[in-house]
């Protein structure tokens, strides 16, 4: 937050919409307002409760064997980006980001999207009050 | 900023604080940009403060 506020910002506040970096500063905003780390609350708030046992910021070494390799384009070939053994995904992240970076599974995302087609808000539970 | 591809210190002040509906609404005034990488000053700025936030996650940033 301290590197960020060095940074003018883009546009006057309410005026103009932009992309993802609001979603790390609510995450930084989660993790003061409940003093839990963002991980820490998202078990808890949401991964439990919907049963999603294989999401987080990172695999952890027991599970390790089941990441996937990732691979990006360069040069018109694909080259491995990251290895799941000593990858990115393989620790704990210095910074918790509220916009990206959490690993999960077919089946967990899948919990998570049958939630927001829950067919009222009731249904989802917790997870979404509409506002007054 | 006056102009997003003006210079980085060619500011005028905020009309408001920003709320936490500008928080959740993505409208407090940073964001990804879409210009190709480096092009713009604010660009160069933010690289150089080697943080998250304003392109892919990376586990080893902060």
């Amino acid at each position: 937050m301290r590197r960020l506020g060095t940074l003018p910002l883009f546009a006057q506040p309410s005026e103009q919409w932009f992309y993802t970096t609001g979603s790390d500063i609510q995450g930084v905003l989660i993790a003061r307002a409940s003093g839990a780390a963002l991980g820490d609350f998202l078990a808890e708030r949401v991964f439990g409760p919907l049963g999603m046992v294989d999401t987080g910021f990172f695999v952890p070494a027991p599970k390790i064997d089941r990441l996937t390799t990732a691979y990006q384009p360069k040069d018109g070939k694909i080259i491995v980006s990251d290895e799941p053994v000593g990858g990115k995904w393989s620790r704990s992240p210095r910074f918790e980001q509220g916009d990206a970076g959490l690993v999960s599974t077919a089946n967990d995302y899948l919990a998570f999207a049958r939630m927001l087609l829950a067919p009222d808000y009731t249904t989802a539970g917790n997870f979404f009050r509409p506002l007054p | 900023m006056r102009r997003l591809d003006g210079p980085v210190d060619g500011t005028v002040p905020a009309k408001r604080s920003i709320t936490v509906e500008d928080l959740l609404t993505f409208r407090l005034g940073w964001g990804l940009l879409l210009n190709p990488p480096g092009t713009l000053p604010i660009q160069q700025a933010i690289a150089k403060l080697d943080i998250v936030g304003f392109g892919p996650p990376d586990p080893q940033c902060i």
